[in-house]
C-alpha cells in the first residue's frame, strides 16, 4: 500500500533558512505532484521534506522591458503561469504550453521548479523553455550558479544540481517572432513536443517527451537534408505512449506539415 | 415513467454519503497487506521477528496462523487462500498481514516482514500456461461428486480453471458446405474495473459473531463464505455494505472480507483493510480473451453455422470466471438464426491478477469477434453490414437457446434507430460542410472517417430470488427494506419510484435504507442488470402484500370480511355497509380524525396516480362505495387505536410466475459510432455515439440514459485506451496516470441516446435491465468503425494511438 511514511517538515518563509535546510536527506518540494507519489511508492525515501511554497523571492513573476526578458520563480505554479499577463504578453506560447499541462489538479498545484529539477522527460515547460534560450539560476547555502536548460537538465530524472542546491528562478527572454509550440498527448503526459522558431533564414527545433531530454537544432531554413540528419539521429524513449518508429514518424509528420509551407 | 430526481445527489455532492471506507469502529486497528513480490514461487520463509518488534504493531498473521479457520475461498471453485499457503501465484498475492494501531505503523511494519521464495516458472500468458507442464494449482479444490455448472472436477493435470461448450446441429458440416466461411480472431485486453472507490473491508471477529462492512456488491453471497469459512450460521454473520463507490462487477462475490475476518480473528480487535489503485488492480480483473469465430453463409447472406473458440486468460485464482466463461459462450454468437453452433471456452489458470465479474459479464469479449466478424463477412458478402445482421436477427419470440426465455425485444427496430441516427449526423456533417466551404473540407484532410453498429443479447438478470419488505408508518409514509446494494446506478431512486407507485404516495414518503444482511432481507446479487427488474418485482409484491394486509386491517377494525374492501386510488373503500361503525375521511375512531389528509388522497392526486399497478386486489369486486374510504394511514391509527404502529408487507420473487423462465429478461446492446482517425497521429475520435436502450419500460430514463452513457464509456475505455500490461512477472502501469481510463474530453462529440419502450420486459410495467447493455457491443463497434477507416480490420484492442499507427503502416502496403 502507497502510505506515505512518516516525514519531517521544514518550513519557512526565508530563503536563507530553506537553504540551510536542503540536504541530502531533505528534498526540497513545491505542489508535490511528483514528489510525492514517488515517496509513497518508495521510489524516493527523504526523511524531511523542505517546503519551498512560504519563500517570495521564490514565487515572483517579472518582467524587465529593458533587458526583454521575464524572470520567473521556481515555485510559481503552471497556472500562475498560464494566467500572468506579462507572461501571455512577451511569452505566449509558454503561457499556452502550461495552460495544457496534465490537469487542472497538476496545473494548480504543479510548478515550474517542480517540473524542471523532477526531470521527467515527459514533460512540456523543459523543451519550450530550451527553445526560449532560459537559463537557471540554482542557488545554495554555498552561493549561486547560472545554467542553461540543457545544463540543468542532464537526462531522464537526472539534474545537474547538488544534494543541497535548488533552483531559485528561471530567466526567459521574450519569444521571438515564429515561434510555435505542437504537442500530441494521448496519456496523461505528453508523448512528443516540438517547439519551433521559424523565419525567413533559420529554423531552430526542438523536441521534447520523447527523448531522455529535450534536444535542439539549429538549422538553416530549408535544409532538408539536415532537418532528416537530426530526426533519424534522435533517440526516441520506448514506452507506453509508443514504440520509437511510432515518435518518430509522427515528428516526421509534424514538421513536414509546419515547415513544408517554408521550403 | 416518471423524472425524479436521485435521492443520493444531496448527500453525495455535500459529501455526507458513507461508503464502507468511511466506516469505523471502538478499538479499531488498521491492516497493511505484505504482498508478493513473484508472480510463481513457492514461500520458503517468512521472518516477521523484525516486524512484530515495531512501534504499534499489534501482530502480524501468516496462513500458519489460520489454524482451523476454513482457510480458502471461492464461492466455485475454493481455491483462494486468504494468505498465500506455500506457494504464491501471482505477483501482489497477499502473502500476510500486519495490524498495528495506525495505518502507517502497520505500513511501516510491513516493510519488515522478509519472505523468502524458491521461484517457479512465471506463467503470464494463456497460451503458455495451457501450454506448460508446470501447475499453478497442483490439486482440485472441488470435493469429490461436487458438481458445477453440470462440469465435473478433474484431478489438476493442466492449468485449466474451467471449460465448458453449448452446441447444437452440426457445425462442422454445414461450415464445409457454406458458400462462403469467415473467420475472425481477436485479442480482448486484460482491464481493470476502475472505481473511486477501491475495494475495502472492516470485520470485527467476536466469538461466536462476525461483523464486516465492506464494499461487496453481493453482501448475502460474502455472508454465506464467511459463515463457512467461520463456521458460523449465517445468522451471527452481519455483512453491511453502505453506498459503494462504484462496482461493475469487480465488487461482485468475496474479496477482501475473509482477510480483513482473519485479522481480526487474530488480533482479537476490529481490524480495517483498504486498497489503493495498485493493490486494487492485483485483487480482481476482468478476464483477457482470444476469441475465434467462423462464420458460414448461404449465397443469399444468412448464416448457415457459427464455430466459436474462447480463451480465457483467468489469472490466478477462478473467482467467478468459469460463470463469466459460461455467460460468454451463451453471449458469443449473437441474436441470430443459427441453425449449427458449436462454441468452445476454456479458462486458463495464469500467474496473473485474478479475474472475475466485470460489467457484461463475457459479452463484451465474444461480442469484439463475433460482431466485427458480422462486419468482415459483409464485405466480403459485398453488402451493407446493417444488411447483412437485418438478414440474420432473430424476431421477438424467437429462441435465442433452447430452454430459456424466448427474445423479449425487437432487434430490427433498434438497428432502425442507430440507423437513422447515424444518418442524421452524416446528414448534419455534409449541411455543415456545405455551409462552410472548403474551410471545413480543409479540417478534415488528414482524416479518414468510418462507421459501424453492434448488436449483443446476454441472458441477464442472474437468479431470481429476491425479497422486499414495506413498512407503512402511522402517516402513511413507508420505509422500504431490500439488500440489493446502491453503487452509483441509482437503484434506490428506482425502487422508491416503484413503491411510491404501487402505494400512491410522493416519492418524498419512501424511504430506502441501505443492505445490512441483519435487517433487510433476502438478495441473490446487485449484477446482471437485474435491480429494477427483478427486485422492482419484489417491491410490487411487497406493496401488494400490504395492501392486502391494510385490507385486513380496515376490515377487522370495521367488522366486515376482507372481501368487503377494495383498493382504489390509493384509499380502502367499503363494498358492504359500514354507515354504522365506520365513516369515510375525517372521522372514525379516537385521535385519527385530524390526521386524515396527510399523505393520503392528496398524495394520490399529486402523483397523479389512481390507479393501482398491480396487486392481489385486483381480484376483488368493483368498487361500489360512494363515499370517499379510507386512507392507509387512517386505517393503521385506528387498528393500533393509537397516532402509532406499522404494517409491513413483504414480497418474494423466485422462479415462479413472471420470472419462472429464465434468464428473466434478455439484455439488449445495441449501439451505433461514426470515429474519426488522424492519419499522423493514429489517434482516434468518437465522433457519434448513438445507444439504444431497449429497457422495455424507462421506470426513470435519466437514470437509464446515465446508465447507457457511463456503459459505453466504459466500453470505449477498452476500445481505445485501457489495458493492464504485464512486462514479465508485474504490472508496468498499476497506476492511473498510465491505465488510462476515459476522461472528459474523451466522451463522443455528439451523443444520441434512443430509450425504445416496448413494454415486452418480464419486469414491473414492462420493464428490462440496463447497466450492462450499452457496453457489451462498443468495442466490437469501434473496431469495425476504426477497420472501416483505415482498411485494415483490427485484431486487437485497445486501438491506441500507435497501435492504429501500425494499422494505417499496414494498410500502405
Ligand atoms: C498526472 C500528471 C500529468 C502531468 N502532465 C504534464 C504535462 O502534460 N506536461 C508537463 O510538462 N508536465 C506534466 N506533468 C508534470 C508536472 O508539470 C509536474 O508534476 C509539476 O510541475 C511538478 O511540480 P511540483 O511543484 O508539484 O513538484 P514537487 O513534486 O514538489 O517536486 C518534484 C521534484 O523536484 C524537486 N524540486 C521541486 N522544486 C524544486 C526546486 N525549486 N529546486 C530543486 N528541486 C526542486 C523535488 O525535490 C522533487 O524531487 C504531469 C504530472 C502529473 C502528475
Amino acid at each position: 500500500m502507497a502510505v506515505l511514511p512518516e516525514l519531517g517538515l521544514v518550513r519557512s518563509s526565508d530563503l536563507d533558512e530553506v537553504l540551510a535546510a536542503v540536504g541530502h536527506d531533505y528534498a526540497p518540494y513545491a505542489g508535490g505532484t511528483e514528489l510525492v507519489p514517488a515517496t509513497g511508492l518508495g521510489l524516493r525515501r527523504p526523511a524531511a521534506i523542505v517546503d519551498l511554497k512560504r519563500v517570495e523571492a521564490l514565487k515572483g513573476i517579472e518582467v524587465d522591458a529593458g533587458a526583454g526578458s521575464v524572470t520567473i520563480g521556481a515555485a510559481v505554479t503552471h497556472r500562475r503561469l498560464s494566467d500572468h499577463p506579462g507572461v501571455r504578453e512577451h511569452l505566449p506560447t509558454l503561457a499556452a504550453a502550461a495552460s495544457r499541462v496534465g490537469n487542472a489538479r497538476v496545473r494548480s498545484t504543479g510548478t515550474v521548479g517542480g517540473n524542471l529539477c523532477f526531470a521527467e522527460p515527459r514533460s512540456d515547460l523543459g523543451c519550450v523553455l530550451l527553445a526560449l534560450g532560459a537559463t537557471a539560476e540554482v542557488r545554495s547555502a554555498r552561493g549561486a550558479r547560472t545554467l542553461g536548460i540543457d545544463e540543468l537538465i542532464l537526462g531522464a530524472f537526472e539534474t545537474s544540481l547538488e544534494p543541497d542546491e535548488i533552483l531559485a528562478t528561471v530567466t526567459v527572454p521574450f519569444e521571438p517572432p515564429g515561434m510555435s509550440y505542437w504537442k500530441l498527448q494521448s496519456y496523461e503526459r505528453p508523448t512528443l513536443g516540438v517547439a519551433l522558431v521559424v523565419t525567413e533564414d533559420r529554423w531552430e527545433i526542438t523536441v521534447g517527451a520523447a527523448t531522455e531530454r529535450p534536444t535542439r537544432i539549429v538549422l538553416a531554413a530549408g535544409d532538408t537534408a539536415g532537418l532528416a540528419a537530426f530526426v533519424d539521429g534522435l533517440e526516441f524513449s520506448d514506452d507506453m505512449t509508443g514504440p520509437p518508429d511510432y515518435k518518430r514518424s509522427v515528428l516526421r509528420a509534424h514538421l513536414d506539415q509546419t515547415l513544408g509551407a517554408t521550403q | 415513467m416518471t423524472a425524479a430526481p436521485r435521492r443520493d445527489a444531496w448527500e453525495k455532492v455535500t459529501g455526507r454519503a458513507r461508503y464502507a471506507v468511511d466506516a469505523v469502529l471502538p478499538n479499531m486497528a488498521h491492516a497493511a497487506v505484505v504482498r508478493s513480490e513473484r508472480a510463481h514461487a513457492y514461500l520458503t520463509a517468512i521472518d516477521r521477528a523484525e516486524a512484530e518488534a515495531a512501534p504499534g504493531v499489534i501482530t502480524v498473521v501468516t496462513a500458519e496462523d489460520l489454524g482451523d479457520l476454513g482457510r480458502r475461498f471461492g464461492h466455485i471453485v475454493p481455491d483462494h487462500a486468504i494468505l498465500a499457503v506455500d506457494k504464491v501465484r501471482y505477483y501482489g498475492e497477499p502473502v500476510a498481514v500486519v495490524v498495528a494501531e495506525t495505518p502507517h505503523q502497520a505500513a511501516d511494519a510491513a516493510e519488515m516482514v522478509w519472505v523468502d521464495y524458491d521461484d517457479l516458472p512465471a506463467l503470464t500468458d494463456a497460451a503458455t500456461a495451457l501450454a506448460s507442464d508446470v501447475l499453478i494449482h497442483e490439486q482440485s479444490y472441488l470435493e469429490p461428486g461436487q458438481k458445477f455448472l453440470d462440469v465435473a472436477p478433474t484431478a489438476s493435470t493442466d492449468n485449466v480453471a474451467h471449460r465448458n461448450e453449448l452446441a447444437w446441429g452440426d457445425a462442422e458440416a454445414a461450415l464445409a458446405a457454406a458458400a462462403t466461411v469467415v473467420e475472425t480472431t481477436t485479442t480482448f485486453p486484460l482491464v481493470y474495473g476502475y472505481a473511486m472507490e477501491t475495494y475495502n473491508a472492516l470485520a470485527d471477529w467476536q466469538p461466536g459473531s462476525l461483523h464486516v462492512v465492506s464494499t461487496a456488491q453481493h453482501p448475502l453471497m460474502v455472508r454465506r463464505e464467511l459463515a463457512r469459512m467461520f463456521s458460523l450460521p449465517l445468522a451471527a454473520v452481519r455483512v453491511e455494505v453502505p453506498y459503494i463507490g462504484g462496482g461493475y462487477g469487480s465488487k461482485s462475490y468475496t474479496k477482501l472480507e475473509p482477510l480483513a475476518a482473519a485479522a481480526s480473528w487474530a488480533a482479537g480487535r476490529p481490524v480495517k483493510v483498504t486498497t489503493d489503485v495498485e493493490a486494487a488492480m492485483y485483487t480482481t480483473r476482468a478476464d483477457g480473451a482470444l476469441v475465434t469465430v467462423r462464420t458460414g453463409f448461404d449465397a443469399d447472406a444468412r448464416i448457415c453455422a457459427r464455430d466459436i473458440d474462447i480463451r480465457f486468460d483467468t489469472g490466478a485464482y477462478a473467482d467467478n470466471s468459469p460463470l463469466v466463461l459460461t455467460k460468454s459462450i451463451n453471449r458469443s454468437f449473437g441474436p441470430y438464426r443459427i441453425p449449427n453452433l458449436r462454441v468452445r471456452g476454456v479458462a486458463a489458470y495464469t500467474n496473473t491478477s485474478p479475474a472475475s465479474s466485470y460489467r457484461g459479464f463475457g459479452a463484451p469479449q465474444a461480442a469484439l469477434a463475433g460482431e466485427l466478424n458480422m462486419d468482415m463477412a459483409a464485405d466480403r458478402l459485398g453488402i451493407d453490414p446493417v444488411e447483412v445482421r437485418r438478414r440474420n436477427l432473430l424476431a421477438p419470440g424467437d429462441t435465442i437457446i433452447d430452454g430459456k426465455r424466448p427474445l423479449d425485444a425487437d432487434l430490427v427496430a433498434d438497428l432502425d434507430a442507430i440507423v437513422s441516427a447515424l444518418d442524421q449526423h452524416a446528414a448534419d456533417r455534409d449541411a455543415a460542410v456545405q455551409a462552410s466551404g472548403d474551410q471545413h473540407a480543409a479540417v478534415d484532410s488528414g482524416t479518414l472517417r468510418g462507421r459501424a453498429v453492434a448488436l449483443t443479447a446476454s441472458d441477464a438478470g442472474a437468479s431470481p430470488i429476491s425479497t422486499a419488505q414495506v413498512r407503512m408508518h402511522a402517516d402513511g409514509s413507508v420505509t422500504l427494506l431490500v439488500s440489493s446494494t446502491e453503487m452509483g446506478q441509482g437503484s434506490r431512486t428506482a425502487l422508491a419510484q416503484i413503491a411510491a407507485r404501487e402505494l400512491c404516495v410522493p416519492i418524498e414518503a419512501v424511504a430506502v435504507g441501505q443492505s445490512d444482511t441483519r435487517f433487510t432481507p433476502f438478495e441473490w446479487t446487485t449484477g446482471a442488470s437485474r435491480t429494477t427488474t427483478v427486485v422492482g418485482l419484489a417491491v410490487q409484491a411487497a406493496c401488494a402484500d400490504l395492501w392486502d394486509n391494510l385490507r385486513a386491517k380496515a376490515a377487522d377494525s370495521a367488522g366486515v370480511t376482507i372481501d368487503d374492501v377494495v383498493v382504489h386510488g390509493g384509499r380502502l373503500h367499503f363494498t358492504a355497509d359500514v354507515s354504522n361503525t365506520v365513516s369515510g375521511s375525517g372521522a372514525g375512531g379516537d385521535g385519527v380524525g385530524e390526521h386524515g389528509t396527510g399523505l393520503g388522497a392528496g398524495a394520490a392526486d399529486a402523483l397523479g396516480a389512481g390507479e393501482r399497478g398491480t396487486g392481489a386486489a385486483d381480484a376483488a369486486p368493483v368498487v361500489t362505495d360512494s363515499g370517499s374510504g379510507l386512507t392507509p394511514a387512517e386505517v393503521i391509527r385506528q387498528w393500533f387505536g393509537a397516532d402509532a404502529g406499522e404494517v409491513v408487507g413483504v414480497g418474494v420473487v423466485r422462479r415462479d410466475g413472471a420470472t419462472a423462465v429464465l434468464p428473466p429478461f434478455w439484455e439488449i446492446g445495441a449501439v451505433g459510432v461514426e470515429v474519426s482517425v488522424d492519419e499522423a497521429t493514429g489517434e482516434v475520435t468518437v465522433e457519434h455515439l448513438v445507444t439504444v436502450g431497449d429497457v422495455g419500460h424507462a421506470v426513470n430514463p435519466d437514470l437509464v440514459k446515465g446508465q447507457d452513457l457511463g456503459a459505453a464509456t466504459q466500453g470505449l475505455g477498452i476500445a481505445l485506451w485501457e489495458e493492464m500490461v504485464y512486462d514479465g512477472e508485474q504490472l508496468t502501469n498499476p497506476n492511473l496516470v498510465e491505465y488510462r481510463v476515459p476522461r472528459l474530453r474523451d466522451t463522443p462529440r455528439r451523443i444520441t441516446s434512443v430509450l425504445a419502450e416496448r413494454g415486452d420486459g418480464a419486469g414491473p410495467y414492462g420493464a428490462k435491465g440496463a447497466g450492462e447493455g450499452a457496453l457489451n457491443p462498443v468495442p466490437a463497434a469501434v473496431a469495425a468503425a476504426v477497420g472501416r477507416a483505415v482498411g485494415v480490420w483490427p485484431t486487437e484492442l485497445p486501438l491506441t494511438p500507435p497501435r492504429v499507427w501500425s494499422l494505417l503502416q499496414q494498410a500502405q502496403q
